[in-house]
């Protein structure tokens, strides 16, 4: 993402903070590192299951060196705690640690001093343990408002009151923890798992959503007219895909502004809110069954918790249904990501009048990072499906380590992007409303889009699917 | 920034604190006391759905989910 509307032009300069590596070939370098690392440190062994049957489990045995803070109700020193009653101060630190060491060295070798990012990068990881706290209270957890609005709202206090000190400059690399985190988040989206629901699940998830996405953006452009094809995008995108993992994801391939993904994003989090607690309601007023009413909240509710705990209020096949079509639309994160990377630099960003951009410009132009992160998915999916002991191999590694540090990376963004951005920026990008109005109408249409295709999938073509889920 | 700006930023963060630390250490709290409140976070937390979750990865839920869906196909 850019700070100013002129670095949208494509330029590679933005992309390459000082000297040395480019920011995208760092997050690349960074999470692959540790990708491997986690993978190199996972251990199996064969025994006895629950049943008496051999089972092959995973374990990692670093996974105790990362953590992140838990749940409280009380007090906020509950969350300091694991459910066994071990302190969490030995995760938090390692991650601490593994985090300052990685961008550290990341600093290093764009030529900035350590020194100076160092004590910078300190507090900005403070911060993020401070948004931890605050949406780790089990009340906002449950209201779906994620880490991600906590850590910009703790960089957006600091710099609209006292200002954001010069000092901390060094540690505000935005871009560098997205695409970072994004590297380690491709390792999760697992090919293997999406045939979990069969035809009925791809359809629903992967034919309706790039219908809505595509559609949704063209009525941005050419009937509300948004100035902005980026935050056009990235709202299209968190709607009609999973809410702020697909926002961050577009965000970084369309090189969003800052302001734009926190836009997107205060949007998504409030409809969610709403539509998690009013979808049930009006499934059961309408009569719908729990598995296509589980179906349709699983295409529409944005964000992926949001989506099993509104199944939740229906019943146990909803909740399993809205669940497997939430994860299917989740690994449509990565197809979206490149498609949306080329699309921009072939198209939106081409200059005016030029024809099309040779091969050679639109490599120049392409954020390498995408290559690292469709790379995770396509390796740790080749190992999981491949494999005998893939499956609980690739979920160490990732339970383990680089989904907690996937986390510390998006939370740093958050609160670096709340660092940078002034209220009055962020208030602009409101302006006239239309980013509003065009989340309302895309919802609008994936709410009778996915409901007449799950009808159809669940009702008419695969009416056996339903029984085989209720089993 | 000027002094009396600094001033009045630091008055104003220093409230925004204030508020911040009342929400959750008395308010919250409070409100998740609440009998019925009480149930529907114990009821998350037995079927184990974070409803905070970003990612399918992030729910407890999801490998025994994966599981049945497995025996099943």
């Amino acid at each position: 993402m850019t700070d100013t509307a002129s670095s949208n032009a494509g330029s590679d300069d933005t992309r390459r903070p000082g000297r040395g590596w480019s920011e995208d070939w760092l997050a690349v370098a960074i999470g692959w590192v540790l990708l491997l690392f986690s993978f190199a440190a996972v251990t199996t062994r064969t025994g006895p299951g629950d049943d008496g049957q051999d089972k092959i489990t995973a374990v990692n045995r670093v996974g105790d060196w990362f953590g992140k803070t838990g749940d409280w109700v009380d007090s906020p020193l509950e969350a300091l705690k694991s459910k066994k009653g071990d302190w969490l101060w030995p995760g938090l630190l390692g991650s601490g640690a593994a985090c300052l060491l990685m961008f550290g060295a990341g600093a290093k070798l764009n030529g900035q001093s350590f020194r100076g990012f160092a004590p910078a990068f300190a507090v900005l990881f403070i911060l993020a343990l401070l948004a931890y706290l605050l949406a780790g209270h089990k009340v906002i957890k449950a209201l779906n408002l994620e880490y991600a609005m906590w850590a910009l709202v703790m960089g957006l206090v600091i710099s609209n009151t006292i200002g954001t000190a010069r000092w901390m400059r060094p540690a505000l690399r935005t871009e560098l923890y997205i695409k970072t985190g994004l590297v380690l988040l491709g390792a999760e989206i697992l090919m293997g798992r999406l045939m979990a629901l069969g035809l009925p699940g791809i359809f629903v998830a992967w034919i309706v959503t790039p219908i809505v996405l595509i559609v949704t953006f063209w009525f941005g452009q050419r009937i509300l007219k948004i100035s902005s094809p980026s935050l056009n995008m990235v709202i299209s995108a968190d709607m009609s895909v999973c809410g702020v993992s697909a926002a961050i994801a577009t965000a970084a391939a369309c090189r969003a502004k800052k302001e734009e993904l926190s836009l997107a994003i205060g949007l998504s989090l409030s409809f969610t809110v709403v539509m998690m607690v009013l979808m049930p309601m009006a499934i059961k007023s309408m009569g719908i069954d729990n598995i296509l009413g589980g179906a349709w909240m699983g295409g529409t509710i944005d964000a992926t918790g949001a989506v099993a705990a509104a199944g939740a209020m229906l019943g146990p096949d909803a909740l399993e249904v809205a669940a497997t079509v939430k994860m299917i639309q989740n690994i449509l994160i990565g197809v979206i990501a490149f498609g949306v990377a080329v699309y921009w630099v072939t198209y939106v960003e081409k200059r005016e009048g030029a024809g099309r951009p040779s091969i050679g410009e639109i490599w120049v132009r392409f954020p390498k990072f995408i290559l690292g992160f469709i790379a995770a998915s396509i390796v740790f999916s080749m190992i999981q499906g491949m494999t005998e002991s893939g499956t609980v191999v690739v979920d160490a590694m990732i339970d383990g380590v680089t989904k907690t540090m996937r986390g510390w990376s998006f939370c740093l963004a958050f609160v670096s992007i709340g660092l940078e951005t002034n209220f009055r920026e962020l208030a602009k990008q409101m302006a006239g409303g239309k980013p509003l109005v065009l989340y309302v109408c895309g919802q609008t249409l994936n709410l009778v889009l996915t409901l007449a295709m799950a009808w159809l999938m669940f009702k008419v073509v695969f009416p056996d699917a339903a029984q085989v889920i209720a089993k | 920034m000027t002094r009396l700006q600094r001033h009045s930023g630091v008055l104003c963060l220093l409230a925004v604190a204030g508020l911040l630390s009342i929400g959750w250490l008395v308010v919250l709290p409070a409100v998740a006391s609440r009998p019925a409140v009480s149930g529907y976070l114990q009821r998350l937390d037995d079927q184990g759905i974070d409803a905070s979750a970003m990612f399918y990865t992030e729910l407890e839920m999801m490998p025994k989910l994966l599981e049945r869906r497995e025996r099943n196909r």
